[in-house]
């Protein structure tokens, strides 16, 4: 049964304790982002959207369009199912507006329900096999790290960068859905630890420990690659 | 450096390359036209069937494939001209075929009438053979008896 939860209060399935505790936990390298405050200029958008106007909810679309996007894409490994996702994510958060009473912001908001919305679709998604993967851009191939990581003198140098984009992808199909969006939102978009705690609606230490078994369990099914 | 963090610095590079995974050029300059398309579609059909969702929602999704797949576009034009061309031949063949005779009705079958008679018959009662033409070299015209032709001795008188 689809879950039809609402936006505000989710008891989504990240908050689910971790079944396998990693072996060792690493270190934060960094120190965590401070939340930022949120917009006024947003909340103003938010507010004329409640009313109603469509032209501020296109501007607020806009803004958060390429992020979700990407989001749900790196979830799903597949273009079209990424598009209509992220389309009626964006439908039912303008549809629960009202519900929306300001205490994270409305990127935060709306992102979580964009990953409601997916992680529901992948636990009744049929064919887990199939991806229909978006091009690589021209720059890929002058990436420092992509260039130093195809250049070594390893088995990966017979391979290139489609070859390993689909491995790339093949082998984040087979985390499951609260590993595989963390290693998204952290490893592929950068996120902080306290922002994915926010959006997944559990604590830092839970995102730190699904990272460090998420990225175990990637070098294992890329350990051909990353010799 | 543990070997650890050496592979998750490798598998670190290597998820450079999802960020550079970018869908088809423009994708972005419609999308929220497309989000706000169907909000209002929905505040304005909020009563429409389900069917009609379906096959609205069907119907956007193979657009978008034709627009970020071109190859997929061409396999679809090509099929369809490929059965354009079928059919335009099927109709043609169909069109030269000889029209397909029917047998009589055993009932008039079986009743000895000569030919030229039958052709009479025919001709002044058409429903009885449900308006299908027989296939012979019998025309209605045959039993209509042709004027005899006679031998005409005809003499111009002379002038004077």
């Amino acid at each position: 049964m689809p879950w039809r939860l609402a936006p505000e209060t989710l008891p989504m399935i990240m908050t689910e304790p971790v079944r396998r505790k990693p072996s060792k936990v690493p270190e934060q390298p960094a120190a965590e982002v401070a939340p930022a405050p949120v917009p006024v200029e947003e909340m103003v958008l938010v507010k004329r959207a409640r009313l109603g106007d469509l032209s501020a909810y296109d501007e607020l679309v806009r803004r958060y369009q390429e992020r979700i996007y990407a989001t749900l894409y790196h979830m799903t490994s597949n273009h079209e199912d990424a598009n209509d996702l992220a389309q009626e994510a964006f439908i039912k958060a303008f549809q629960a507006l009202k519900s929306f009473k300001g205490g994270s912001s409305f990127y935060t908001w709306v992102y979580r329900i964009a990953v409601n919305k997916t992680i529901n679709f992948l636990k009744q998604r049929k064919n887990k096999s199939q991806m229909s993967l978006d091009d690589l851009d021209f720059n890929a191939e002058h990436d420092p790290d992509l260039v130093a990581l195809i250049s070594e003198k390893t088995p990966r140098r017979e391979a290139n960068l489609a070859e390993l984009q689909e491995k790339l992808n093949a082998a984040m199909q087979k985390l499951s859905e609260p590993h595989r969006l963390v290693v998204t939102l952290h490893d592929v978009q950068g996120l902080s630890h306290e922002e994915i705690a926010k959006i997944m609606d559990c604590n830092i230490g839970t995102v730190r420990s699904r990272l460090f078994y998420a990225r175990q369990q990637m070098q294992a099914y890329l350990s051909d690659y990353l010799k | 450096m543990s070997p650890d963090k050496e592979n998750f610095e490798l598998l670190r590079r290597l998820f450079a390359l999802k960020r550079h995974e970018q869908p088809p050029p423009g994708y972005f300059n419609s999308f929220s036209q497309q989000v706000l398309f169907r909000i209002r579609a929905g505040e304005l059909g909020a009563d429409s069937a389900p069917w009609e969702n379906w096959l609205t929602s069907k119907l956007q999704r193979l657009w978008l494939a034709f627009e970020t797949k071109p190859i997929l576009a061409g396999v679809f034009g090509a099929g369809v001209c490929a059965l354009l061309i079928s059919g335009v031949i099927y109709s043609e063949r169909m069109s030269s075929a000889p029209p397909v005779a029917f047998a009589p009705e055993p009932q008039a079958a079986a009743v000895p009438v000569q030919m030229a008679d039958r052709s009479l018959f025919e001709s002044a009662n058409p429903s009885t053979m449900g308006g299908i033409p027989l296939q012979s070299s019998v025309s209605v015209f045959d039993g209509i008896p042709m004027p005899q032709s006679k031998l005409v001795n005809w003499s111009v008188p002379p002038s004077n």
